[in-house]
């Protein structure tokens, strides 16, 4: 089995080069099929290993290289968790990778396109695979790199080429954390292991304050992954790039590493009572990332907003304690988000317009689309009988029952407002008045379509198979599911009572949003949540005037003044040593036979006496 | 074989020779003299090894035939090189020329 999960990484690799080569040498789109080929077979083979996986996980570890006695042990670990990962990572991949035969059709290079996608996906397949930090480490980085080449892939904009830049900078930030945390669990506890991290914790082998040391740095370079507050600026601008790329980062890959992590290091957190710190930080997520929704006027924006909300929750969820709930929710996240993404890119595609208030009636000209993208928002909403509701419902029970009323207030308007900014985008984008762009538009290319229906007959059918899937992710333990009527019944109840404002608000019309904006306060409240509760412009004013302001200059002082003085110092020295030595040196021959003489003497000397 | 006192004599005497080659390497001008300072500085050595020679074997005589056919060598060399160094500066005398530095 070991050599089936290297051949599972390896073939994204491989095929990666492969389209890239074949499209560059051959035919361009020939890299299409050679990527479909190779999403295909990576799926395969995952459900292979889904099916094939009993209740031993499957372990292999080598060593990667030694100096000495210091050996650095690389290998994989697969459980229940990683291939479920696996499966979402390469079955939304392999989607999307069709979809964007449709979406890409007018691209110059689609042999970069898919050798970056494959290339992609493949980190991520190995990222949830390997059995260490150090390979979490590695691959980590090649998905935050496949993310900066993927946003920026029109890099001729020079607004893609700055979110680029800005996703690379801020993710990375977070991974320099996460990089002292690695070394400090390896110096002080001796492994990476995970499953040795989780049993030393288990087993209350180190001091909880150490372990919270770690956890911590190792959450920040999740929160930079994951965009959680406060490094989630850059999830917005990566809406630069193209939007198949967007589905692919916000449903597969990119941002499920950071809950994938604090998942795998559960008990670890568990144990060193970091899993407060997730709650809360998932909590202020999910409130600011639901409030900014409400205000923001762009699809992908919105869709934006509600990944990092989403992904907040899952944070909660697993800082509640309730990981199965947590990953669960990953499941059906990944695929309602898929589905709107994808949905949201086929209506970028026929109308080429991104502000969804520019849009309008759209129902009238791409009616499936609309329904399509009608289910994912209801998903999204966590509206009965589709996917998001069972898993959203179990995490708002699971913050009930923990307790917090902080966390639980913040949690429970931000799940409840899914419903508000859905429909708000929903009526907005495809009811109404068609505008001139609207008008334009056609439905969707089958090739398009066939993944969307995939995913929405998906978020039907996983509420199915629910109990099947949570025996699969708890791998056999048993799973303690809270359940409160009331709290069902109120959420549900300010669910609909949103909806039916949104729809006076957005379809009806009977009440104008342009009286609201145009009061000072109000166009300040909105401005707020537009823009993220100003956290890119702090995060900007914090990196300006303390860290380049401060910092930087006093290093710069220590650089100009300390360790270029030592370097221009020794070079002084010497000028000046040599300047009075060089006085002896007269050109004269008998002055250098008395020096010869002189010394001979002083050695004679020496000789004698000493 | 010589007497204790004989062989400091014979010293004093090489040290002498050795003290007036090195005061005349000094203070003459000419490289001529220079070179005639030189060849008493090797005969002060010539006759240490004679002295110490003549109290155990032969080999420090020996070695001074080498040493005097050494010196012909070097007066011969050196003297070529004092006819060049005239040619190339038209004089002989070392302190008037200094090339010899930075």
């Amino acid at each position: 089995m070991e050599s089936i999960v290297y051949l599972t990484i390896g073939v994204f690799f491989v095929g990666s080069v492969l389209a890239f080569l074949i499209g560059h040498f051959i035919e361009k789109w020939a890299s299409f099929w050679v990527a479909a080929v190779t999403g295909l077979v990576g799926f395969l083979l995952s459900c292979y290993i889904a099916l094939n996986l009993h209740e031993h996980p499957i372990f292999h570890e080598f060593n990667w290289f030694s100096f000495g006695s210091f050996k650095v042990p690389l290998g994989i670990y697969v459980d229940n968790l990683a291939i479920l990962m696996a499966l979402i990572a390469t079955g939304i991949g392999f989607l999307d990778i069709i979809f964007s035969r449709g979406y890409m059709e007018n691209d110059e290079s689609p042999q970069r396109y898919y050798f970056e996608k494959l290339f992609f996906i493949g980190s991520m397949v190995g990222l949830v695979f390997v059995s260490n930090l150090l390979g979490l480490y590695i691959f980590w980085e090649g998905v935050g790199l496949c993310s900066y080449l993927l946003i920026g892939y029109w890099y001729w904009k020079k607004s893609a080429a700055e979110a680029a830049f800005k996703a690379f900078v801020m993710t990375r930030f977070g991974d320099v954390f996460m990089l002292a945390g690695i070394i400090v669990a390896w110096v002080l506890l001796g492994t990476i292991n995970f499953q040795e991290l989780n049993a030393l914790a288990i087993a209350g082998a180190f001091s909880v304050k150490l372990g919270l040391l770690i956890s911590i740095l190792l959450f920040i370079g999740a929160i930079g992954k994951s965009a959680q507050f406060p490094l989630f600026p850059w999830l917005l601008d990566a809406m630069e790039g193209p939007t198949t790329v967007s589905a692919l980062i916000h449903a597969a890959t990119m941002v499920n590493a950071g809950v994938y992590l604090v998942a795998r290091l559960f008990p670890f957190f568990d144990y060193s009572h970091a899993l407060i710190v997730v709650a809360f930080i998932g909590a202020i997520s999910a409130f600011i990332a639901a409030t900014g929704a409400m205000a923001h006027t762009e699809i992908k924006k919105i869709l934006a907003f509600s990944t990092m909300e989403h992904l907040a929750l899952m944070f909660v969820a697993i800082g509640v304690g309730s990981a199965i709930a947590g990953i669960f929710h990953l499941l059906n996240h990944a695929i309602f988000k898929a589905l709107l993404f994808l949905a949201a890119g086929a209506v970028i595609h026929m109308t080429h317009e991104k502000d969804a208030f520019k849009l309008g009636g759209l129902i009238r000209y791409m009616p499936q689309t609309a329904i399509l993208f009608l289910i994912g928002i209801l998903a999204l909403a966590g509206v009965p009988p589709f996917n998001g509701f069972f898993s959203k419902d179990w995490i708002l029970a699971a913050v009930y029952s923990y307790g917090n009323p902080v966390i639980f207030w913040l949690t429970f308007i931000a799940a409840v407002l899914c419903i508000a900014y859905g429909f708000r985008l929903w009526f907005v984008v495809f009811t109404g008045e068609p505008s001139e762009k609207s008008k334009r538009a056609r439905e969707a290319y089958p090739i398009m379509l066939i993944p969307l229906y995939v995913l929405a007959a998906l978020t039907i059918i996983i509420p199915f198979f629910k109990e099947k899937i949570i025996h699969f992710i708890a791998g056999g333990a048993e799973v303690h599911e809270p359940f409160y009527v009331d709290l069902l019944v109120a959420t549900l109840t300010v669910m609909a009572i949103l909806f039916g404002i949104v729809f006076l608000v957005y379809y009806k019309r009977v009440i104008s949003t342009a009286k609201f904006l145009a009061h000072p306060l109000g166009k300040a409240i909105n401005d707020f949540l537009y823009n993220g509760w100003y956290v890119d412009a702090a995060i900007k004013w914090v990196s300006k005037h303390i860290f380049y302001g401060s910092i930087a200059k006093a290093v710069e002082w220590i650089d100009i003044y300390v360790v270029d003085g030592a370097v221009n110092g020794t070079a002084k020295l010497s000028l000046a040593c040599w300047d009075r030595c060089r006085k002896i040196q007269t050109g004269d021959l008998i002055d250098y036979l008395t020096y010869f003489v002189a010394g001979a003497i002083v050695l004679a000397l020496i000789i004698l006496f000493v | 074989m010589l007497l204790e006192a004989d062989v400091h004599a014979y010293l004093f005497l090489s040290f002498s020779l050795l003290a007036v080659g090195v005061y005349g390497l000094l203070s003459r001008k000419s490289v001529i003299r220079m070179l005639f300072a030189v060849e008493m500085i090797i005969n002060a050595a010539n006759i240490n090894f004679v002295i110490f020679s003549a109290q155990r074997n032969v080999d420090g005589e020996i070695f001074t035939f080498f040493t005097i056919g050494l010196a012909a060598l070097e007066a011969a060399v050196g003297l070529a090189i004092v006819i060049v160094f005239y040619k190339r500066f038209g004089e002989v005398i070392p302190s008037k020329i200094r090339n010899l530095r930075w």
